[in-house]
């Protein structure tokens, strides 16, 4: 089969498609998104060799057990991370605290970015008809993005400053939008006024690092209050500092970028200003497929241009050049 | 006028006849501390003048004697951390103060920000510049002390002295608890041994979580197994400084860790122990604020929480309903003419709380 192998660097290479293990499932790869991660792992800031690609969509072609023959020529997302199925947090349904959490493309199984992948059954969730692949693909930090209303206590309706414009901030602003939430999007390029404006988000551009961390007010946009919800989605070094300084005294930030940078941080505001940090990264993927499925919220605008599997460098290119961040790669077409 | 400008910083060394001036004897910031002798506060407007009975030395001192934090306006009097009396009012609101006996937040609330309105005034970045004790406003290490009527509390009966100058720690501590998901017991972990580490323990046992300790004052061992508390020290042989370091915890296996350690390597243990999706409560201010790796973050989707003071009036009813013996954890106390020896021994590595007593009032004219 044809993926993308990352060893040392990035080429699109003929590999043997793997043999499908017990209780694995074939899953031939439709589409599948290139985001930050994947970029982080061809820029060597992740340590990772094999098959990139955390989040795909594909159909299931062949199961091995009696029990998944359900899945067979069903469309599924893989979940960016799943247990290892029989540790005690497994079995009683605390999954995302396992200690060997697999996580395809990233560790412990290869990724999507490839013409075919097995996985377990428990790590897929099957998308319902109606939510396009495009949508789909997008589920995973979509779900992450929703956590910060479960596990973070963000009320309903109210004001949230999204800090950083690139895919990740577009993606967190149109979804905080399209859940009622009044937002303000604050970073440095500003390329999709079009699209902010017609979801009703506000937006200040912060052109210089001094800016963004609120020295000196943006343009374009309203003064900077102080926020007690800010998202921090800048994946640049400059914006832990701007969101621990721009959030209210006691107020929460949610904190979705991955700091593979390494940039050493400054921890004391989080103390002397009494903030709350939390850590978003997954979320549950079924209820975020319902709301595309009933139309409540197209993702799809966030993302930039799709790229078939041959041209994989140059979508990665586009994410690591562009300011929008996010690229698909169209692999197959469903019923080929 | 904003209860800020009412408030006016009294210290300038008392010069001249001593005996015609009204002085007081004061722990003074300038910027190393001296013992001074210094005009006695007048109320401002708005104001109360307050006798102080007994006053801490906090955290917070600390870091200004030893320049971890900076406020200009040398000179200034140090400490917030007291219990007084009410001895004069400016006002007829103030009036009804006089003879009560009292504790203070930091500042006054302005009323305008996010957390004053919220009702939580101890957050109050305005009132930052306006802290007592922290170089624009005159603390309470001395006899006398000026006080915004708008941050008193009255000390309830039942609440000693010793133990009501423990409020404003007591309110981080039970802020702290307050982050501890689910019914007790739930297994707590708490870095750092000091008064910060031992109170916020002695909260969360008193709850009815199960608490662990690290810490690197073997002495504390005695002091939590009175209370039925594990400890576990972490000193290395050969150590140096105030590393943290070789701990014996299972690896992600707290949900809730509590850093109270101060020290990077605190910090450290603390990103270890706790599983994923667990919760870090931070309660120090870092030695050395820089090089925290926090990929951890969104890696194991850790919940890092700052817990910097809390309501007072409910630190004190804590203690009116003796939930926990707080005095144990009294180290020394001094005179207030032995102010600085008063610092120094709360400065030793592996003090607790530290007290200082103004109890011969002169310098009344």
């Amino acid at each position: 089969m044809k993926a993308l192998v990352m060893d040392r660097e990035l080429q699109v290479m003929e590999v043997p498609t793997p043999g499908l293990l017990e209780g694995h499932m074939r899953i031939r790869v439709l589409l599948a998104l290139v985001s930050g991660l994947d970029v982080d792992i061809e820029a060597g800031r992740r340590p990772y060799s094999g098959i990139p690609g955390t989040s795909f969509v594909g159909v299931v072609e062949d199961v091995r057990d009696q029990d998944d023959r359900r899945f067979l020529g069903k469309r599924v997302l893989a979940r960016p991370i799943y247990g290892c199925g029989v540790c005690d947090h497994c079995r009683t349904g605390f999954e995302d605290r396992c200690r060997d959490r697999v996580r395809p493309g990233l560790y412990g199984a290869p990724g999507g970015h490839a013409e075919y992948v097995n996985l377990p059954a428990r790590a897929v969730v099957p998308v319902p008809d109606g939510v396009r692949d495009e949508a789909a693909v997008l589920a995973p930090p979509v779900a992450a993005i929703y956590e910060a209303v479960g596990r973070g206590d963000l009320p309903g309706w109210t004001n949230v400053l999204v800090i950083g414009d690139g895919g990740m901030g577009m993606l967190t602003a149109l979804s905080l939008a399209s859940a009622g939430y009044t937002v303000t999007l604050r970073g440095k390029h500003g390329d999709r006024f079009d699209v902010l404006r017609r979801h009703g988000i506000h937006f200040n551009l912060a052109t210089e690092d001094d800016e963004l961390l609120g020295e000196r007010p943006g343009r374009f946009g309203p003064a900077l209050a102080s926020y007690p919800y800010v998202f921090e989605a800048t994946g640049h070094p400059s914006g832990w500092e701007a969101a621990v300084r721009l959030v209210s005294p006691g107020g929460t930030v949610y904190e979705l970028s991955s700091f593979q940078d390494r940039v050493p941080r400054r921890l004391t505001a989080v103390f002397d200003r009494n903030i709350r940090v939390l850590g978003l990264r997954q979320g549950s993927l079924e209820p975020v497929l319902s709301i595309f499925q009933a139309g409540l919220f197209d993702p799809t605008e966030a993302v930039g241009p799709s790229y078939p599997l041959e041209e994989g460098p140059q979508a990665y290119e586009h994410v690591r050049t562009h300011k929008d961040r996010l690229a698909l790669l169209r692999i197959s077409r469903e019923g080929e | 006028m904003t209860p800020h400008e009412e408030t006016s910083k009294v210290t300038s060394v008392a010069s001249g006849r001593p005996g015609r001036l009204r002085t007081m004897q004061a722990v003074v910031l300038d910027p190393k501390p001296q013992l001074a002798t210094v005009r006695r506060p007048r109320p401002a407007e708005g104001e109360v003048l307050v006798k102080v009975r007994l006053c801490a030395v906090s955290r917070s001192d600390l870091d200004l004697v030893r320049g971890r934090r900076s406020f200009r306006n040398h000179p200034y009097i140090l400490g917030h951390e007291f219990v007084g009396e009410v001895v004069e009012a400016t006002t007829e609101g103030g009036a009804s103060w006089v003879g009560r006996r009292v504790i203070a937040y930091l500042n006054p609330p302005c009323n305008r920000c996010l957390p004053c309105r919220d009702g939580r005034s101890w957050l109050c970045e305005t009132g930052l510049s306006h802290a007592m004790g922290m170089g624009s406003v005159d603390g309470a290490m001395s006899e006398w002390v000026a006080v915004p009527e708008s941050s008193l509390v009255e000390v309830p009966e039942g609440v000693d002295d010793e133990e009501a100058v423990f409020a404003h720690p007591l309110a981080s501590a039970l802020e702290a608890a307050g982050w501890v998901d689910g019914a007790p017991p739930q297994r707590v972990l708490v870095v750092g041994d000091g008064n910060m580490g031992l109170l916020t323990t002695l909260v969360l046992h008193a709850a009815g979580h199960t608490v662990s300790v690290l810490g690197r004052h073997p002495s504390r061992r005695e002091l939590l197994w009175r209370s039925g508390i594990s400890f576990s020290g972490v000193t290395r042989p050969g150590e140096q400084g105030n590393e943290l370091s070789g701990s014996k915890v299972t690896a992600e296996s707290y949900s809730l860790v509590v850093d109270c350690s101060g020290h990077r390597s605190g910090f450290e243990l603390a990103v270890n122990a706790v599983r994923p999706r667990g919760r870090i409560v931070l309660m120090s201010r870092y030695s050395e604020d820089d090089g925290f790796d926090l990929r951890f973050l969104t890696e194991r989707e850790i919940d890092l929480v700052g817990v910097k003071g809390g309501r007072l009036d409910r630190s004190l009813d804590y203690l009116q309903r003796k939930r926990i013996d707080i005095l144990p954890l009294v180290d020394a106390t001094y005179p207030l003419l032995d102010g600085l020896a008063a610092l120094e021994r709360a400065a030793t590595r592996g003090s607790l709380k530290v007290l200082i007593r103004p109890s011969a009032q002169g310098g009344v004219a």
